[in-house]
């Protein structure tokens, strides 16, 4: 795999939703900067099987996004492998346009309208358990913010994916230890991740830096040949990656950029 | 009397989803520990075992997953405890009405008012047979209050 290509994607994914947040006036850019390696790792990187020509396709792999509310990432990523035009971004949460804070139905691409923290791990469950009822070969994909780990229905959905042996289910946990009110260790300790999952029957994989594609593309490899359970990818990663005076601060989570940070970032 | 009328309204689900299943395999049936209490369970999971999921306690999760059956072609049916709309109402109506989800909820007790959501409270064994083939031929989200008086 080319990795100047993955970079400079996830850099271009970066700056248009950066500037999308910004002409939104609204926006997580820190949450939405943390977990870009992983979704060019799924779109670009020969990983998830999609095409734009067909965006209701069922032939095609299913991704959901847990952490909903930073889903402009995801929305660049769209309009850049041509779901939609990229103009598109420019109208992002405005009136009349289908890209909403949280993903919906009517965007070219989005199988998953996850608008609530906690729902995201219980959706893709019932993708992927509606797959293996077909005995279709598609996967589900699912990023979920650390935070949401919190939520009571996340461990109900985490219990029911080993149940049913749900080994077509590859989830990433975007860890950056970060939430809106502070570090989880202060708000709500979810730690230890790994002997949690475990314990509820997944297969983990921790990715010790969840921004280099080698990682996180091995650790994909490997949940490939998991048998008769879902894997869970423990991603370690930085809130508001790629932008270095953002990077680690949770004062970013919720953060918009001003003309002049875009400014220093991109001398635009 | 009340367990009567609903035994009479149950026998008229399970009459009713195995008519359907037999025609369509896109019928699953969600259930959250509740499959006992519904008369012909045993038959309809011995013909129909593959799409029959129970959930344990799980109300929300169950209705969650439903969306994401739902979202693929199939129609899920979800039943529970009478209360069940009551303890899934932030899934019902966050995620299957607000993007207008073809997902099927039975219970006995009322449901609150949700924006898209169909209600139907039959009475007798007949209009309950009525209501679930409707809601099962109509797209979008029902809930059908098996009424028990």
């Amino acid at each position: 795999m080319d990795l100047k290509f993955l970079k400079e994607k996830a850099a271009a994914i970066r700056k248009d939703a950066l500037f999308a947040i910004n002409k939104a006036g609204r926006g997580f850019s820190g949450s939405a900067m943390s977990y870009v390696e992983i979704l060019v790792a799924l779109y670009y990187g020969g990983v998830m099987n999609v095409d734009p020509k067909m965006p209701g396709s069922d032939e095609l792999d299913y991704f959901v996004l847990g952490k909903g509310h930073a889903a402009i990432s995801w929305y660049a990523a769209l309009a850049d492998i041509g779901y939609f035009e990229k103009s598109e971004l420019d109208h992002y949460q405005k009136e009349n346009s289908f890209l909403s804070l949280w993903p919906n139905l009517k965007i070219p691409g989005v199988k998953a309208p996850v608008q609530n923290y906690g729902q995201g791990l219980s959706f893709a469950c019932g993708l992927a358990m509606s797959l293996k009822m077909d005995r279709k070969p598609n996967r589900v994909f699912a990023v979920l913010g650390d935070g949401e780990l919190a939520c009571g229905q996340t461990w109900e959905a985490a219990m029911s994916a080993s149940h049913y042996n749900l080994d077509n289910l590859i989830v990433f946990v975007d860890n950056d230890g970060l939430q809106l009110d502070g570090p989880n260790k202060a708000v709500m300790d979810v730690q230890p991740i790994q002997d949690k999952f475990e314990a509820f029957g997944w297969k983990v994989i921790q990715v010790r830096d969840g921004h280099d594609f080698d990682q996180i593309l091995d650790a994909l490899a490997k949940a490939f040949t998991t048998n008769r359970m879902p894997t869970l990818i423990w991603c370690h990663t930085v809130k508001g990656k790629g932008v270095p005076f953002a990077e680690g601060k949770e004062s970013y989570h919720d953060a918009v950029l001003s003309d002049a940070e875009l400014k220093s970032l991109y001398n635009a | 009397m009340r367990n009567l009328n609903l035994y009479i309204m149950l026998k008229a689900f399970s009459d009713a989803v195995i008519k359907i299943a037999k025609k369509h395999k896109n019928l699953v049936l969600l259930n959250t520990d509740f499959s006992r209490d519904v008369p012909l369970m045993d038959q309809i999971s011995l013909a129909f075992d593959d799409r029959c999921f129970n959930f344990g306690l799980q109300e929300n999760n169950m209705v969650t997953a439903a969306c994401g059956f739902a979202v693929r072609g199939k129609v899920p049916f979800c039943f529970g405890a009478p209360d069940l709309a009551v303890k899934a109402f932030p899934v019902i109506s966050g995620m299957v009405c607000k993007n207008n989800l073809n997902v099927k909820i039975f219970g006995v007790e009322d449901c609150p008012k949700c924006k898209n959501l169909t209600v139907i409270e039959p009475k007798t064994y007949d209009e309950a047979l009525e209501a679930v083939q409707k809601a099962f031929d109509e797209f979008g989200p029902f809930y059908i209050k098996l009424s028990v008086l």
